[in-house]
């Protein structure tokens, strides 16, 4: 099992420019026994990361935790990703890996990675409608949660556009 | 096999797993003979039952903080004139309908004016009927409208 | 190339098999069911948008509503969250009472589980059997919470009420009674001849298929796939608890195939699992506060000073609980993404399904115990006409209709 920065090492070989940030926070549980868990935070560049994650997931495969929030600001979407790595293995080492990167306003594309992690789909999916993020080669790009007849251009998650006005 | 026919047997013969609804508090015009409320009588609710609530007018200071916890927003506040301090203040109703009884204004409340009671008896046709507003008819008497 | 022809089957939205509005599409042969096709939606709240307006406090029993089964689950993960996000300390005590509440859940959910798994096999004794004995898990959990669901047990930082005196006799004796139930409990559900010819080799979701589709909960454990976030994440008492581990069908010494029968013997020892942890921690609980900050306008005024993010995991009754929240110096969210177990196992139902009878459908999608409501998070969709309606919209007409109220009085 790797440590954290072990897995930021490894991943930086590989990716090189690919990331951006990185951090290790410590989160601690437990009574008599006080575990110690780390979080992994890492920010990478939009390019990197369908390669990132073909690498993290040779290491030990991905448990995608949770959908992608999301952060918005005046001229890109971060997206976040929650990943948690060693799963399965007991004993309180599961590692939080969480992944987020940009996505301009201007062009909001990013490529899926449903060929690597199969289980990650109706996230993407979800993502999409709500987002308006266009994820290029998800293998199925149906509306999952929002009415098919709903108008286009309405994001039910994104901070200020919408397609409906207040009136 | 046998705990299996054990078991039916139990099923058809045994006691009912569930409360039966207390006849006391059946509607007048179903059953008029029965209104006594000795045919299944009411199961006494556990301590801390978190039911139907209540609200002391005179006990409340107007302090606002239950609105801001409340998660429904079941509570409204009405500007009153506080006569013994002779300034204006502020009370509340409580609309029952949207309450969700999570006890968050219970243990805000800095004066205990809010309070849980055991009774669990709230179905009504009217959503916003009188008996459904808690502290109503508090409401009508002292609100002080706009321009008085 | 046979020129035989396949048929499209669709069930629901709405269907007596069903507990939960979802449509399912088969592509079927005959009897056999060749493909499975998935659409949801039907019950989309919004919790996502509406928790952004709502304060830290007043979003907890929102986040409780998401499911009446699991109510203690998404709370627990929210709250952890936050508390992972503000680093708040949660006082000992709290630990263990969280720990029991959440136990004392998955028992009533794995037993109401099995009801519903026996009712859509045609088992209704055991139906009425199980539904029964959790009577006793829902009044204790009445006597602690005060409310037989959503228990509005949790706060940021702690609990809001103590297990002591008559409460813990109470806890005590639930525990006495299921152990004293549980071999007999055993018996019925895992060698009832009937039941095994139902499920054995049915609704098979290999190891492989698990792992890559991510599956969660019991439906990951019985294909072999021992992740269980009590034991992998350190969270409440559980790292305590020196024998807890993942139960797969390897403990009662079988090998994992990933069928329904296997579903149902890793929920049967967690029931038993439960109960020991529940004993655990009523033996092992320390004294001191319940909560770190009872004061709750305190804790909204301490969260707004934070601007950090949190991720807040717990294993509910049906798998992975976990939730991602993001504060940003103000009063409310700026993001609270939650994920729900059955989230992750939808698409571990599309595997299950190839292969299986049509008869088989409703016992499939029960197995993974599924909870429609959970997944399906923003109603945009007006009833009358199909209009879509925007948030903004909805609230303006939910103000003319509290003012035509107001104006009557």
């Amino acid at each position: 099992m790797l440590h954290p920065e072990e897995i930021v090492n490894k991943l930086k070989e590989y990716i090189g420019d690919g990331l951006l940030e990185w951090e290790v926070r410590t989160r601690f549980d437990g009574v008599t026994n006080i575990r110690e868990q780390k979080h992994l935070y890492i920010k990478l560049n939009r390019g990197a990361f369908h390669r990132s994650v073909a690498f993290l997931y040779k290491i030990s495969p991905l448990h995608i935790s949770c959908p992608m929030a999301s952060i918005e600001s005046e001229e890109a979407i971060e997206l976040i990703y929650p990943f948690m790595i060693y799963s399965g293995h007991g004993d309180q080492t599961e590692q939080p890996l969480i992944v987020s990167y940009d996505i301009p306003k201007s062009d909001l594309r990013t490529v899926s990675v449903t060929d690597i992690i199969p289980g990650i789909i109706i996230m993407e999916r979800e993502t999409q409608e709500m987002l308006g993020i266009e994820v290029e080669n998800l293998p199925d790009e149906r509306r999952i949660f929002t009415p098919d007849n709903m108008e286009e251009g309405f994001l039910p998650l994104r901070d200020k556009v919408s397609g409906i006005s207040e009136e | 096999m046998l705990s299996t026919v054990s078991r039916i047997m139990q099923q058809f013969f045994g006691r009912r797993s569930t409360n039966v609804f207390p006849v006391k508090y059946a509607p007048e015009s179903v059953i008029d003979a029965l209104a006594g409320g000795d045919i299944h009588p009411p199961i006494s609710m556990p301590e801390g039952y978190r039911g139907k609530l209540s609200y002391d007018f005179d006990k409340c200071i107007g302090c606002g903080m239950c609105l801001k916890v409340c998660p429904a927003k079941a509570l409204e506040d009405y500007p009153i004139m506080d006569t013994e301090k002779n300034r204006p203040s502020k009370r509340i109703v409580f609309y029952r309908g949207k309450c969700t009884y999570c006890e968050e204004c219970v243990k805000v409340c800095p004066v205990g004016a809010i309070k849980l009671n055991p009774d669990f008896m709230m179905a009504n046709y009217e959503k916003y009927g009188d008996d459904q507003i808690e502290g109503i008819e508090k409401r009508r008497e002292f609100e002080v409208k706009e321009g008085q | 190339m046979s020129n035989k022809e396949t048929y499209k089957l669709q069930i629901g939205p709405t269907h007596p098999a069903f507990k939960e509005p979802v449509r399912f599409e088969f592509e079927v042969d005959g009897e056999h069911v060749l493909h499975a096709d998935i659409d949801m939606g039907y019950t989309h709240r919004g919790i996502e948008h509406v928790s952004k307006e709502r304060n830290f406090i007043q979003i907890i029993y929102l986040l409780e509503r998401i499911c009446g089964i699991c109510s203690t689950s998404h709370p627990m993960a929210y709250c952890l969250a936050v508390e992972n996000a503000a680093e708040i300390e949660v006082p000992a005590r709290a630990k263990y009472i969280r720990t029991i509440v959440g136990e004392l859940e998955r028992l009533h959910s794995h037993l109401l589980w099995a009801g519903v798994a026996a009712h859509e096999v045609g088992f209704d004794t055991l139906f009425y059997t199980t539904w029964d004995i959790r009577e006793k898990v829902m009044d204790c959990l009445e006597v602690i919470s005060g409310n037989r669901v959503n228990y509005a047990m949790l706060t940021i930082g702690g609990v809001r009420r103590d297990i002591i005196g008559e409460v813990a006799e109470a806890v005590n004796k639930t525990v006495e009674y299921y152990s004293d139930l549980y071999s007999q409990l055993e018996d019925i559900m895992l060698n009832d001849m009937s039941l095994r010819l139902r499920t054995e080799n049915v609704g098979i979701l290999t190891y492989d298929e698990a792992l890559k589709l991510c599956a969660v909960g019991p439906t990951a454990r019985a294909s072999g796939l021992a992740k269980d976030v009590r034991a992998d994440y350190a969270v409440n008492a559980y790292p305590d608890i020196p024998w807890l581990k993942a139960i797969t069908p390897n403990d009662v010494g079988k090998k994992p195939v990933g069928d329904i029968y296997d579903r149902i013997v890793v929920r049967v020892l967690e029931i038993k699992q439960s109960v020991d942890i529940i004993r655990f921690c009523m033996e092992n609980m320390p004294g001191g506060e319940i909560v770190a900050e009872p004061k709750a306008v305190k804790v909204i005024n301490q969260l707004k000073k934070v601007k950090a993010h949190g991720i807040g995991r717990y294993e509910g009754p049906r798998g992975e609980v976990s939730h991602y929240d993001i504060l940003d110096n103000n009063e409310c969210p700026v993001g609270v993404k939650v994920k729900a177990p059955t989230y992750s196992n939808i698409i571990s139902w599309v595997p299950m399904f190839r292969g299986a009878e049509i008869a088989d459908i409703p016992i499939i999608m029960s197995s993974i115990d599924p909870c429609i409501a959970c997944s399906d998070r923003a109603s945009f969709v007006e009833g009358e006409g199909k209009k879509t309606v925007s948030f903004g919209e909805l609230r303006k007409l939910s103000m003319e209709k509290m003012n035509k109220i107001r104006r009557g009085l």
